[in-house]
Order: structure tokens, then C-alpha cells, then sequence
């Protein structure tokens, strides 16, 4: 993709985070890998995993990392779409039947210095 | 206090004046004055390369690294000017957010 000669520099739309756990799977993989792929496929600009340290969701259960085995380890995955995208992803969650606790904000995203800056090569 | 949350999204190999841009961008926030930033290695990401980039084990170049602060309206542009200036290429996300410190003596 070629940042700037598609989209405008700032894009409005919304961020949204989807919280899930190592162990919770659909078709054959982790979640969390699985929203990852299907955001890809679907054109989304980006998305990134996050693994965090503890957390607790609508079961009131307290998860936090073990040195040895952490299966139920909350994971988040992050990631800035258009009011487009967001409507697209939420209706292929729904055609899916995923049940994902999400959060969702509005924001600006962009790429600094990219085209417009002129620099092609990174820092 | 009313301002921004900004998080930057880059990887673990990509560098600038030396050091991992993660790093450099936590330094210049500090220098410019900013309260805080957090440094946050991801597990996994892709971005405007396509490329799904792991934290393996033996692997770690390519982590996705983001870095999160909150910051005031000032101090955004004063950033974002910096780094217009610095010629560095990051994908980044700006929201409108409220933010301070709990526990304040006169409350």
C-alpha cells in the first residue's frame, strides 16, 4: 500500500479494541489470530495484538499471567478504521456469531511523514 | 485536564539517529516536555506493508511496538511539528480524551 496516494493524509473514524483470551477459539485458531487475519482480508490498514499482563471480563474471573502456563491470558487487538470498515467488521463478526467484548472510540489516525513529507526510506 | 491520547505504531528494527524509533519517539516526548509515554511490545500486528509481523522467541526484529501518551492540544501540534521536522514515517492514532492524576491533596 501506498500511504498518501489513496487516502487522505488524517482519516476520521473510529478506533476499536477487541478483547479476548488465549484460549478462546474459532475455526481452528486462536481469536484473537483469527480477528487479525479476517481484519487483513478485509482491506483494514492495520491491526496489532496486544497480550496483557491480567484482566477480567463478563465472567467477573481474574486472569493474570503464571511463569508457566497463562491459557486464559487477555489479549487485545487494536486497530483505526473508517465508520465503513467498523459497519463491515461488525456485520462479518455477526455472520460469524463471535461474541467479542469490544470498545470503540472516534479518532483521527494518518501516517506522519509519509508522501507528503517526501521520504520515502524510513529514519 | 482536557487533550489528546496519541499512540504510535512502528516495530522493533525500525530505527532513527541511532536508536529504535520507539525509543527515540519516548525521548523526544520527554524532552518536549510531555508527562508520560509508554512503550508496549505487541504480540502480533500487520500494517501498511501487509506483512503479519511475530513476536517469536528467537525472532523478536520485527515485534510491532506501539508507544501511548496523553498530552495537551499544545503540546500535540508541538509534537507533531517535531516530527514533521525529523522526517520520521509513522502510523499513529489521535483521540480526544480527559486524563489527570487521582489521589490530589485538595480533594
Amino acid at each position: 500500500m501506498n500511504p498518501g496516494s489513496e487516502r487522505p493524509k488524517v482519516v476520521v473514524g473510529y478506533q476499536l479494541t477487541f478483547f479476548t483470551q488465549q484460549d478462546h477459539r474459532h475455526r481452528g485458531k486462536s481469536l484473537a489470530q483469527w480477528i487479525v487475519e479476517e481484519a487483513r482480508s478485509m482491506g483494514i490498514g492495520g491491526a496489532t495484538l496486544i497480550a496483557a499482563s491480567e484482566g477480567y471480563g463478563h465472567h467477573r474471573h481474574l486472569h493474570h499471567r503464571h511463569l508457566v502456563n497463562f491459557p486464559d491470558q487477555p489479549l487485545e487487538i487494536v486497530m483505526a478504521v473508517t465508520a465503513e470498515e467498523a459497519d463491515r467488521i461488525f456485520a462479518r463478526l455477526d455472520a460469524e456469531k463471535v461474541k467479542v467484548c469490544y470498545s470503540k472510540t472516534p479518532v483521527e489516525f494518518g501516517t506522519i511523514g509519509g508522501a507528503d513529507a517526501g521520504a520515502k526510506g524510513r529514519g | 485536564m482536557q487533550g489528546f491520547q496519541l499512540t504510535f505504531f512502528t516495530q522493533q528494527d525500525h530505527r532513527h539517529r541511532g536508536k529504535t524509533l520507539a525509543h527515540w519517539l519516548v525521548e523526544e516526548a520527554r524532552a518536549l516536555g510531555i508527562g508520560g509515554a509508554t512503550l508496549i511490545t505487541a504480540s502480533e500486528g500487520f500494517g501498511r506493508h501487509r506483512r503479519i509481523h511475530s513476536a517469536h522467541f528467537i525472532e523478536l526484529a520485527d515485534s510491532p511496538v506501539e508507544v501511548v501518551m496523553a498530552m495537551s492540544v499544545e503540546e500535540a501540534v508541538l509534537l507533531f511539528a517535531r516530527l514533521e521536522s525529523e522526517k520520521v514515517e509513522l502510523f499513529y492514532i489521535k483521540t480526544p480524551i480527559e486524563f489527570g492524576m487521582t489521589g490530589r491533596e485538595e480533594a
